[in-house]
């Protein structure tokens, strides 16, 4: 059976009301979880497996897919209302996402955001559907090496992601480093850093750190500068949907993000997390408006939440054509399918056509119903800003205690969310960028690993590094990038004189 | 295999000769012979905590989950799973360890957290077997070795034969350094003088795989379900496995400790409790948990993820963990 | 982080180093603390291995390093260029009141979370906080306290089935253990 009619035949497989149901309930639980704070798809999903558990394979699968694009869509929900990103993938929305509400543009925002998921995932399904085969060799195109020119590559050129000065951008990151190397060591177990901390050995949950920093921080900001919050007077269908100028600023940014998010999502890592930073990276190098990037740019959420949702669905091809789940969530979706008997690889396509073909449709069918329930919902989230402050911001707190605790039910945890607040409100007072910090949490585990993987490898030469074209091509683009923005700024100074020299990107606040 | 079923059988014996109870209402999991009033039986009135130590979703929590739901309708209440991954399962067990002795909190552990990692750590609150109560072993699970089916070996006795031409140059790839895949290669090189180059990487993501079957790494050591879908696919090879007894998902495998003898440490999972439960539900704990390993649908479960069932409890159980220890004080000792 | 101005400091025509400036010294110079004190505790306590199996302590020590060098830039960055500059602005009177009372409820919240359980922690937590943000009503912030904290509570722990702390309520609290 060729790609189209698989699909075809996916989707009249999913076309049945008990799968519609299923899909519409773990997008509206999805959704529900991951607006909450520190309650992503990670969450989401673990806590709808065991349900999923009773399903029949098909039914329970495409409620994970569900729960999975509407946590997702979630997360960068709050990121845009209230500054508090739900999971890693959403840091990045945060920056243009708040400013536009900041500006009254909430609505707008995410009903871009919404859209575009749609659009990204209609993108991956087909680019999945027509390109599967071949594009699951790509994770075996790379090994250790390319993989540390990826993540390395992506913290250099990331660092500066949020704007500002040189130091403002890496003295975040190093110490968001330095935080990832607490704990339990992943290659040879050793326990570092701890001190006698038995929950330290997990080491720095993302959670709690990006909760901490961004929406505990808020928080406080908004209590001593009650301007600072926005009010919304009127929630008028108007002021929802987006201007004509500002559908026709998403397109270029929904295409770019799609394409990059799928691409990632075909490798393991961090692949939401880092398309969405990629995608918003790009944005800076090649949209018109760069410049009016970070503060309330339509590109600056339609490129990340394109790429977040396209990597969701690119994930799909390693996880059922090689069965390597690559993120946390793949790995629940898989440990469902096994329960269900299906043991996803490299036969499922020719062994398994109907669940390999219904999977790929339910995950459209799950970004469809997200758009069906959130388009409807956005007046609903902006609804949420004009509860009274004094109920909202201790009611959020609350949440926030539970969301960081019960990711790994660690009282430290809810420790560790606390005085990331104060360091957040701390450093954001000092116009560092919290971005990069998390940027490096995220990144920095990745990268140890996979150099000591290399050096076990080639017992120790680290000419192995460079010893790949693929590898060598991406350290290139990324010095490029890194010194290619200053030199550029160099020359266009040169050219255009004293004028562009005033011209100076704010760090988010 | 035989051997712990006649051990098992007898343990059983012993412990119903000791409560004298049996038959439970409710179910008919009854492929035990068990008779006897009700009267001892231990009747829980709120939910049981049952911990597994490692993420929602990982390799190892579908056992745990198989446990946890067979125990929920054997004992009639809800028993509520608990994921508290991380520190090699260390965090999970001690959560086990630490919890008040009332029968309402047990869980899962396997031989590394309660063998090894006291080694590691004597700030771990289970030092011996003394430190909790040994409820009842789930299943092995062996190690099988496969190479790229690009490569050249055909056997298990032409690749060692390879290996000891060239040490250290064979790559194997691991999930990480003390992981059981890791542990047999160490004591397959302390067995036998070979030399691999022990790769690890981490992670669940399956690099490990990735890696060898795009060539970068030339064998691996994993368990059969994870990389099944590639030795199907043509992709791998299996040319042996770490057991000592025929391994039925790949029955015809060749057994590497029969050509170096003690070349075989499979991982190993338990329920475990804290220790000095109240006589009366620890005896309803330990029996049911018997029936429950025991019963049709656990031992289908088991066979269809290359589980290998091995009903042991107690006193039995606690001498398979003493035993391990010395294995591991010898891996940790030595600088292969 | 208000340090004293070190004044004369506007030598060679720069500007005098305003607040943000000295606050991104500071943090400069804590970031050098740590960076040394980490590379140190590294370099002592964690394996470095060999370099064909490098041990836990590689990438740290490196990050240690980088940690001193990102630091000392920030430091310089701050002293010598005024690309961030301005005044940072903390809240005086009854802004720092609130900020300072809500601060301290919130730490409440966290140390007896555990032993008070969801439920009640969050109850009073937002009865706290709403008599800090609020009006003085003192039924109000009763009521509207206890339908929230109660309200958020039941959603993730009945709703949802998350497991949190049950604390006082649980089984083995001082008020459930009298009911389960």
């Amino acid at each position: 059976m060729n790609p189209i009619e698989g699909l075809l035949y996916g989707l009249e497989l999913v076309f049945t009301p008990e799968l519609l149901l299923a899909a519409f309930v773990g997008a509206a639980a999805g959704t529900a979880i991951g607006v909450l704070p520190g309650l992503g798809p990670v969450a989401g999903a673990a806590l709808i497996l065991p349900l999923t558990f009773t399903l029949p394979p098909a039914a329970g699968l495409i409620m994970i897919a569900g729960v999975y694009a509407g946590s997702m869509y979630g997360g960068s929900t709050t990121s845009v209302l209230m500054n508090m990103p739900g999971e890693a993938a959403s840091v990045v929305t945060a920056i243009d996402g708040y400013e536009m509400t900041r500006k009254g543009r909430a609505g707008p925002a995410l009903s871009i955001m919404a859209v575009g998921s749609f659009i990204a995932g209609t993108i991956a399904i087909i680019l999945v559907t027509l390109m599967s085969p071949i594009v699951a060799e790509v994770a075996f195109l790379f090994g250790p090496a390319e993989y540390l020119a990826l993540t390395g590559g992506g913290l250099l050129v990331l660092a500066r992601v949020a704007g500002g000065s040189t130091a403002s951008g890496y003295f975040p990151m190093v110490l968001g480093v330095l935080l990832g190397t607490v704990g339990i060591e992943q290659v040879t177990g050793v326990f570092r850093y701890t001190f006698g901390l038995q929950e330290l050995a997990l080491g720095f949950s993302l959670v709690p750190v990006a909760v901490g920093l961004y929406g505990i921080a808020e928080i406080f900001l908004i209590m001593e500068d009650p301007e600072r919050a926005t009010r919304i007077k009127s929630v008028k269908l108007r002021e929802l949907l987006p201007s004509r100028e500002e559908w026709r600023r998403a397109w270029a940014p929904w295409g770019r993000g799609s394409l990059i998010g799928f691409f990632f999502g075909l490798l393991p890592g961090p692949s939401a997390t880092l398309s969405s930073f990629a995608a918003y990276r790009t944005e800076q190098a090649v949209s018109k408006n760069r410049d009016r990037l970070g503060k309330g740019a339509v590109e600056g959420v339609a490129g990340p939440e394109a790429a977040n949702n396209g990597a969701a669905v690119g994930s799909l091809v390693p996880l059922l054509s090689l069965g390597l789940p690559f993120s946390a969530t793949f790995a629940l979706m898989l440990a469902a399918m096994v329960v269900q008997g299906i043991q996803p690889g490299p036969l499922l396509i020719e062994q398994r056509p109907d669940i390999f073909w219904s999977l790929i449709a339910s995950m459209y069918v799950a970004n469809v119903m997200l758009l069906i329930l959130n388009l409807p919902l956005v007046g609903v989230w902006v609804s949420v800003l004009r509860i009274p402050k004094s109920l909202l911001m201790p009611g959020i707190m609350v949440i926030a205690v539970i969301g960081a605790y019960s990711t790994r039910f660690s009282p430290l945890d809810v420790w560790v969310l606390v005085i990331m607040g104060a360091l957040g409100y701390l450093l954001r007072k000092l116009d560092f960028a919290l971005a990069s910090m998390i940027v490096g949490l995220v990144l920095g585990p990745f990268i140890e690993k996979h150099l000591r993987e290399g050096l076990f490898l080639s017992r120790g030469d680290f000419s192995y590094f460079l010893d790949s074209g693929i590898s060598i091509g991406i350290w290139s683009v990324a010095v490029l990038v890194m010194l290619g923005g200053p030199i550029w700024k160099l020359v266009r100074r040169r050219i255009v004189g004293e004028e562009s020299d005033k011209v100076k990107l704010e760090v988010e606040d | 295999m035989k051997k712990h079923t006649l051990r098992g059988a007898l343990a059983a014996a012993s412990a119903l000769a000791l409560v004298a109870c049996g038959g439970d209402a409710g179910t008919d999991d009854t492929d035990v012979a068990a008779a006897g009033g009700d009267e001892a039986r231990w009747q829980p009135e709120r939910p049981i905590t049952y911990i597994i130590p490692y993420g929602t979703g990982g390799s190892t929590d579908p056992i745990g989950r198989q446990f946890a739901s067979q125990l929920e309708e054997e004992l009639g209440v809800e028993v509520v799973v608990e994921n508290r991954e991380g520190g090699a399962a260390t965090i999970g067990t001690t959560g086990i360890v630490t919890a008040a002795p009332d029968c309402y909190t047990i869980g899962l552990s396997n031989d590394t957290a309660l063998a090894n990692q006291p080694l590691l750590n004597p700030d771990l609150p289970f030092q011996t077997t003394d430190d909790y109560t040994s409820l009842v072993k789930l299943a092995d699970i062996p190690v099988v070795l496969a190479v790229d089916a690009d490569a050249p070996w055909q056997t298990l006795e032409e690749f060692f034969a390879y290996v000891e031409e060239n040490p250290n140059e064979v790559g194997y790839a691991t999930s990480g350094v003390g992981g059981t895949p890791d542990t047999n290669a160490k004591l397959l090189e302390i067995r036998s003088g070979l030399e691999l180059n022990r790769v690890p990487f981490s992670g669940g993501g399956g690099e490990a795989l990735t890696a060898v079957v795009a060539g970068e790494v030339e064998s691996i050591g994993t368990y059969y379900p994870s990389m099944q879908g590639f030795v199907d696919s043509g992709d791998l090879r299996p040319l042996g496995v770490f057991y000592n007894e025929e391994y039925e998902p790949v029955p015809d495998l060749p057994l590497i400790p029969e050509i170096y003898e003690g070349a075989a440490k499979p991982s190993a999972y338990y329920t475990i409790a804290p220790a000095n439960l109240p006589e009366e539900c620890r005896d309803t704990l330990v029996e049911v948990s018997r029936e429950i390993v025991e019963s049709g649908e656990f031992r289908a479960f088991a066979e269809e993820n290359g589980y290998v069932v091995d009903p042991i409890q107690l006193e039995e159980l606690a001498a398979e963990i003493d035993e391990y220890r010395p294995i591991f004080e010898e891996l940790e000792g030595s600088d292969a | 982080m208000s340090p004293q101005s070190p004044t004369g400091s506007t030598r060679a025509g720069r500007p005098a180093l305003d607040s943000k400036r000295r606050g991104r010294i500071i943090a400069g110079t804590l970031g050098l603390l740590l960076g040394v004190w980490f590379s140190w505790y590294t370099w002592v306590n964690v394996p470095f291995g060999t370099q064909e199996r490098p041990g836990a302590g590689v990438f740290p020590l490196f990050v240690g390093l980088l940690m001193i060098a990102v630091s000392l830039l920030t430091i310089a960055e701050a002293w010598f260029t005024d690309q961030v500059s301005g005044e940072i602005n903390f809240p005086k009177g009854e802004k720092l009141r609130t900020v300072l009372l809500m601060a301290v409820a919130l730490i409440l919240l966290i140390t007896f979370y555990q032993p008070l359980g969801q439920y009640v922690a969050s109850v009073l937590f937002m009865i706290a906080a709403l008599f800090v943000l609020g009006t003085r009503s003192w039924v109000r912030n009763v009521v509207y306290g206890t339908a929230i904290g109660v309200g958020i509570s039941a959603f993730f722990v009945e709703l949802l089935g998350v497991r949190l702390p049950m604390g006082l309520l649980g089984p083995t609290g001082l008020i459930g253990g009298l009911f389960w």
